[in-house]
């Protein structure tokens, strides 16, 4: 399967897990983001284009699905930060676990407060998620990130070796 | 130097797709909101694969039910074992049926209640995110439904429809700290603006406040708030919720906090208001 199949998929899987989630428990909902732990896991793993357009696309399927009355903020929000992790991963060496799981827990908060600030500059009222229910979902973003990443480095290596 | 090149193109990319995000959310605040071809597109495309999730969660949500209460029938009784989880599984099926029987008969009351045309529609994903309360419900534009429709439920006040698609509408629910219905203290009669309260972002969080009630006003706890129907989406009567806490505030207005009506986190079916309801015909008095 190539490469943007793989992350097409990726992202309408997120979207059905999130789908999901809302209707067992909203509150479960609120606190993991499979959408943008594709879109951060995919950026790490291929850099900043690939990043920020699976960022986007995620952004855009939450904004269309879960958003306000403002359509873009989360796709605008999410390509950012798409761009941003990309760019560091293509840059510096984020080789490790735990460098991995700092980047994801950053991009939640990242993702976070730049969704807040945009929403307010478009003049758009959104809560601002406390640090505590905040520092639980980036915690949650980055173990499912580093469980999910395992398998794409896996296909990388392969992919290199061909 | 390929670095380099990379670097600029990612760039020049970033900032086009940035152009036309600011231009996209421009335009949608610019017109008020909701109702763009692409929303409906998006929402359109979305919903299938969202009612499929749905489906498949309320099956295995049925099936693991089933399984749970199977092992307590089996730990009591080990010998009946097989007539007992038959048995079982029938009674749940029946309970199951018996409640949906009690949700539908009392959506259909309130339809008899209301001066509108209503078509129920079942909820197929509910809030995703912390930042905005919505849910998406399994009726769209070709079953009638408008933008701005008000959603209730038997109990209460849900929302009103934001977004509509074919056969699938976004519904803001009053939790929203965006939303904003004409309310009424139905016993003082005190007008207000009842909204979600901006705490909502906490994770499980479901309060409703009472806003512009003038510091002088009479409120007291366990006041039932209705809508007032000056806000023109909404019929004036419908409960919204009931008064929780009221404080002093700061300045001219009270803070009144509320708990809503209807019940969202278990929210299954909901009624959308598709049409003023034709007034029965008026009969001459020498006709009669």
């Amino acid at each position: 399967m190539s490469p943007p199949l793989v992350a097409a998929f990726a992202v309408l899987g997120a979207f059905v897990v999130q789908s999901g989630l809302s209707l067992v428990g909203p509150a479960a909902a609120r606190l993991v983001d499979p959408l943008l732990v594709v879109a951060v896991v995919i950026a790490l793993a291929r850099g900043e284009v690939w990043g920020m357009v699976v960022g986007a696309a995620a952004g855009w399927v939450l904004d269309a699905h879960f958003g306000g009355t403002v359509l873009g903020l989360a796709g605008l929000s999410r390509m950012l930060v798409g761009f941003v992790v990309g760019f560091a991963a293509a840059r510096l060496l984020l080789l490790g676990p735990g460098s991995r799981l700092a980047v994801l827990g950053a991009a939640t908060v990242l993702d976070a407060r730049g969704l807040e600030w945009l929403a307010a500059s478009f003049d758009v009222g959104v809560p601002t998620l406390p640090a505590l229910p905040l520092a639980g979902r980036a915690l949650l973003n980055a173990l499912l990130g580093a469980a999910l990443y395992g398998p794409l480095e896996a296909r990388l290596r392969a992919e290199r070796a061909r | 130097m390929i670095k380099v090149v990379d670097t600029r193109r990612s760039l020049a990319l970033l900032a086009v797709l940035v152009l036309g995000h600011l231009v996209a959310i421009s335009r949608q605040v610019e017109a008020g909101g909701g109702g763009t071809l692409f929303d409906r597109v998006l929402l359109a495309a979305l919903t299938p694969l969202s009612s499929g999730t749905a489906a498949v969660v309320r099956g295995v949500s049925d099936a693991w039910h089933g399984y749970v209460d199977l092992r307590g029938v089996r730990a009591e009784n080990a010998r009946l074992r097989e007539q007992v989880a038959h048995l079982e599984l029938l009674l749940q099926h029946k309970q199951d049926t018996v409640r949906e029987a009690e949700r539908l008969q009392a959506l259909l009351a309130l339809r008899e209640a209301l001066p509108l045309e209503t078509v129920s529609a079942h909820v197929v994903s509910r809030d995703g995110t912390p930042w905005f309360s919505t849910l998406t419900v399994d009726r769209g534009s070709r079953d009638g439904i408008r933008l701005n429709a008000p959603v209730l439920s038997s109990t209460g006040v849900v929302g009103r429809v934001t977004d509509v698609g074919p056969r699938a509408a976004r519904v803001q629910v009053v939790l929203d700290v965006n939303a904003g219905i004409g309310a009424l203290i139905e016993r003082s009669r005190v007008a207000g603006v009842a909204s979600g309260l901006v705490r909502s972002a906490e994770a499980g969080r479901a309060d409703l406040r009472l806003k512009y009630v003038p510091a002088l006003a009479d409120v007291v706890v366990g006041d039932v708030v209705v809508t007032s129907g000056l806000d023109r989406i909404f019929p004036r009567g419908l409960v919204i919720g009931r008064v929780t806490a009221v404080g002093p505030g700061s300045g001219l207005f009270k803070e009144v906090a509320m708990a809503p009506a209807a019940r969202f986190e278990s929210l299954e079916e909901v009624l959308i208001a598709t049409g003023e309801r034709p007034a029965p015909p008026v009969f001459d008095e020498g006709v009669r």
